[in-house]
């Protein structure tokens, strides 16, 4: 009787984690995996969201590899979420970097450096859209107060300049919260690297290329690694608030054009197409991302 | 400790699953032949946006209350989101098979998603000559395609037209431009005098395709219906269509002669009106009824768009009509549908028309009843515009070559492409259209008895 006891016992203690694993499994395979087998279902056939579905095979994904503007969307996907990280990270460092040094006002600064972070992307996107207003705008108020009439510009109703307009609004938002992350890299390197670093007659710029990179090796990857993921899901709130996608298609993200075709067009068949390679170019982004910053030595 | 935990785990997880079920109502629904209306012949459900003007919750509510006083039908107000969701909302709605009975789409929606993809009820026999008799002419021909009835109008109506400030123009010794070299005369000194001409928000890529109404009505000698139709029936290609390249490179020059300037380009809505309330601009392009008198501190005035042919039998015809709707969900009980047609009658009554329609403020009388807004503008509106008014192009075309238009539009105008690459672009878009949906435009002509039969009361 108590081997039998103790049998129950040793199974339940074998599967308790995997109980515990549980919810988390049902709410993966519910809300993201059911969803994305059913959108690659939906994407074998013609269907406007209303009416009966028809299967047409592959066709939807041979409509979407021809649309110019599908690649044009998904080549801004690219171009936001390449730019955004990258800058985020350097001027979260150059902030970090400032942070760090024993200046009077500094914890303000560091407050009003953080606090776009806690505002949504709809928040910080209407704030912009109108300091980038052309009537009643700060900024091109701000170039008319220093006489820089020649700089002022439709800031999101120009193509060559919009994109960037809402990557610096991004950048912004964000940049406070990055430099958090740097700053405590670099307050956990031992203050003792610095100090032999100088009695063996380094240079400050040595010390920085020496120690302080290295040292925040595993920060740096880790900031990186949010920052790109983030570049890749969260376009869509900011550039849809701001510009919705225009002018022509300019500042249009992949996400973007995904939902119009699905909720505008109603050609649900496509825009889960879409939604599909977009997954594929995003894996393989991130796989080879991982690949590259996953190295056992970034976290020596 | 590690039982407690796992029971309560199970539990939480059994709770959850069971919230996320499907009500009892659907389970039956589903059983009851796929139809997505509950079983409740004492109740019917409107599937809409969130209203939009103040008061007009109160008066949905007034009016429901004295319907179920008189019949004793319940009806069930869902309204949630914006106007052009309806149709996702009501696609969700279909999947998860609840009852739907009413659902409020404007004729835009209608045409161009709605009754093509057979989810609405031709209601032609559930709306009597009684009913019919109460809207003013022409309010229900924009809700009639194919000879049948999809829906029927409610709230307001207008017509396209320019604002202008005449307290700036007096000032400034201007006299109200009707000619477009009129207007660019009238341009040239706004500017001059530190304003801004004309402010249109032309951030908002949905509004561009108003000028395209206005500019091709004149080219195509008023006929710009026709000649759409015949676009989108594949008849003929917009492709170099000499009617279309003039009504592009016509708002062109509007851009180009300095009356619609860059400021526009990046403006919305709010810009728009703050921009032409402060005083900044002289003149508001809009589609439709935006500002009162009472809303602004000078007289305000408002202006046709200019003629831009010189031929003279070409006469302006602003874009306009009732953009708000209620339409019968074909998925309708069939026992709801008699409750369905005493709905339409008690909703379309005098009292209660001008009860949600007052919410408007409406301009234009689209139901007997109605009491429009008493000002100068508004008789100007309703005597010189009103008339000569056509349906807006968008509650033709599918919204796919409306958003071409959108983007080919500025583009155009602001010289990124020309409007012979405009016009091949719309084309583009248009066999596009046809090669991945099999796009019908008379999808009234092409549909079997079959598809006839789930529509039909």
């Amino acid at each position: 009787m108590r081997r039998v006891e103790k049998l129950r016992t040793n199974i339940f203690d074998r599967y308790f984690g995997y109980i515990m694993c549980l919810p988390a499994i049902v709410l993966f395979t519910l809300f993201v995996i059911y969803p994305f087998l059913k959108g690659f279902y939906i994407s074998l056939h013609r269907w406007d969201g209303l009416g009966e579905m028809e299967f047409i095979g592959f066709k939807n994904y041979s409509f979407a590899f021809a649309d110019s503007t599908f690649w044009k969307t998904m080549g801004n996907t690219f171009k936001y979420a390449l730019v955004t990280p990258i800058l985020k990270n350097i001027l979260g460092f150059a902030l970090a970097m400032l942070f760090v040094q024993k200046l009077k006002g500094m914890s303000l600064l560091r407050v009003c450096t953080y606090i776009p972070y806690t505002f949504s992307y709809v928040v910080v996107g209407v704030l912009w859209c109108w300091i980038f207003n052309p009537t009643f705008g700060l900024l091109n108020g701000l170039l008319r107060a220093l006489g820089l009439e020649g700089w002022i510009h439709g800031w999101l109703s120009d193509p060559k300049v919009a994109l960037w307009a809402i990557v610096t609004v991004d950048v912004w938002k964000c940049m406070g919260f990055h430099a958090v992350l740097f700053m405590a890299g670099l307050q956990g390197i031992p203050q003792e690297y610095y100090e032999a670093a100088a009695i063996d007659g380094a240079s400050s710029f040595q010390q920085f290329i020496h120690i302080t990179i290295p040292q925040l090796n595993s920060t740096i990857v880790t900031s990186m690694l949010l920052a790109i993921t983030g570049a890749f899901v969260n376009n869509y709130d900011v550039v849809n608030v701001m510009t919705a996608g225009g002018p022509y298609h300019s500042t249009e993200v992949g996400l973007i054009y995904i939902m119009n075709t699905a909720f505008q067009q109603n050609n649900m068949g496509k825009a889960n197409a879409m939604s599909m390679i977009l997954v594929a170019c995003v894996m393989v982004f991130g796989f080879l991302q991982l690949k590259a910053m996953t190295r056992d030595e970034n976290y020596e | 400790m590690k039982k407690l935990l796992t029971w309560i785990l199970i539990f939480a997880m059994v709770l959850s699953l069971a919230a996320c079920g499907g009500s009892k109502g659907a389970q039956d629904a589903e059983k009851s032949n796929n139809s997505v209306s509950g079983n409740d012949p004492n109740k019917l459900v409107v599937l809409g946006n969130a209203r939009m003007y103040d008061g007009e919750d109160e008066a949905w509510n007034e009016m429901i209350a004295a319907f179920k006083e008189e019949t004793g039908i319940t009806v069930e107000l869902r309204f949630s989101g914006k106007w052009n969701e309806v149709p996702t909302n009501l696609s969700a709605a279909i999947q998860a098979k609840e009852q739907v009975d009413f659902v409020t789409v404007g004729a835009g929606l209608i045409r161009s998603t709605c009754a093509p993809a057979g989810v609405l009820l031709d209601i032609t026999t559930l709306v009597s000559d009684e009913v019919r008799q109460r809207y003013t002419d022409g309010m229900l021909d924009a809700y009639t395609i194919g000879d049948k009835l999809w829906g029927i109008p409610f709230g307001n109506s207008s017509a396209g037209f320019i604002y202008y400030n005449v307290d700036m123009f007096e000032e400034l010794g201007l006299t109200p431009p009707t000619t477009y070299d009129e207007f660019v005369q009238v341009g040239k000194k706004l500017e001059e005098a530190g304003k801004i001409p004309l402010i249109f928000r032309g951030k908002d890529a949905s509004y561009w395709p108003n000028w395209f109404f206005s500019t091709y009505a004149q080219t195509t000698g008023n006929d710009s219906i026709a000649q759409t139709e015949q676009w989108l029936m594949g008849e003929k290609s917009i492709a170099g269509d000499q009617a279309a390249i003039d009504a592009l490179n016509a708002i062109k020059a509007f851009y180009d002669d300095g009356i619609l300037t860059s400021e526009s380009m990046d403006t919305d809505g709010d810009g728009m009106k703050a921009t032409f309330m402060q005083g900044l601009s002289g003149m508001m392009h809009t589609h439709n009824f935006q500002l009162t008198p009472d809303a602004v501190d000078f007289e305000l005035g408002i202006l046709e768009f200019p003629l831009i042919t010189d031929d003279p039998n070409v006469i302006n015809q602003p874009a306009g009509g009732a953009g708000t709707g209620l339409a019968v969900c074909s998925q309708i009980n069939p026992d709801n549908i008699e409750n369905a047609k005493k709905f339409i009658e008690f909703f379309t009554r005098p009292e209660w028309a001008n009860r949600i329609s007052g919410c408007y403020k409406p301009t234009v009388k689209v139901l007997e009843g109605v009491e429009i807004l008493d000002a100068e503008i508004v008789t100007q509106l309703n005597e010189d515009l009103v008339p000569n008014t056509i349906m807006y192009l968008d509650w033709i075309w599918p919204s796919e070559i409306l958003s071409a238009f959108q983007s080919v539009v500025p583009a155009v105008v602001t010289g990124a492409i020309t409007a012979e690459e405009g016009t091949q672009q719309l084309q583009d878009a248009y066999d596009t259209l046809v090669r991945e949906q099999e796009y019908q435009y008379d999808w009234w002509n092409q549909w079997t008895e079959e598809d006839w039969a789930k529509v039909t009361p």
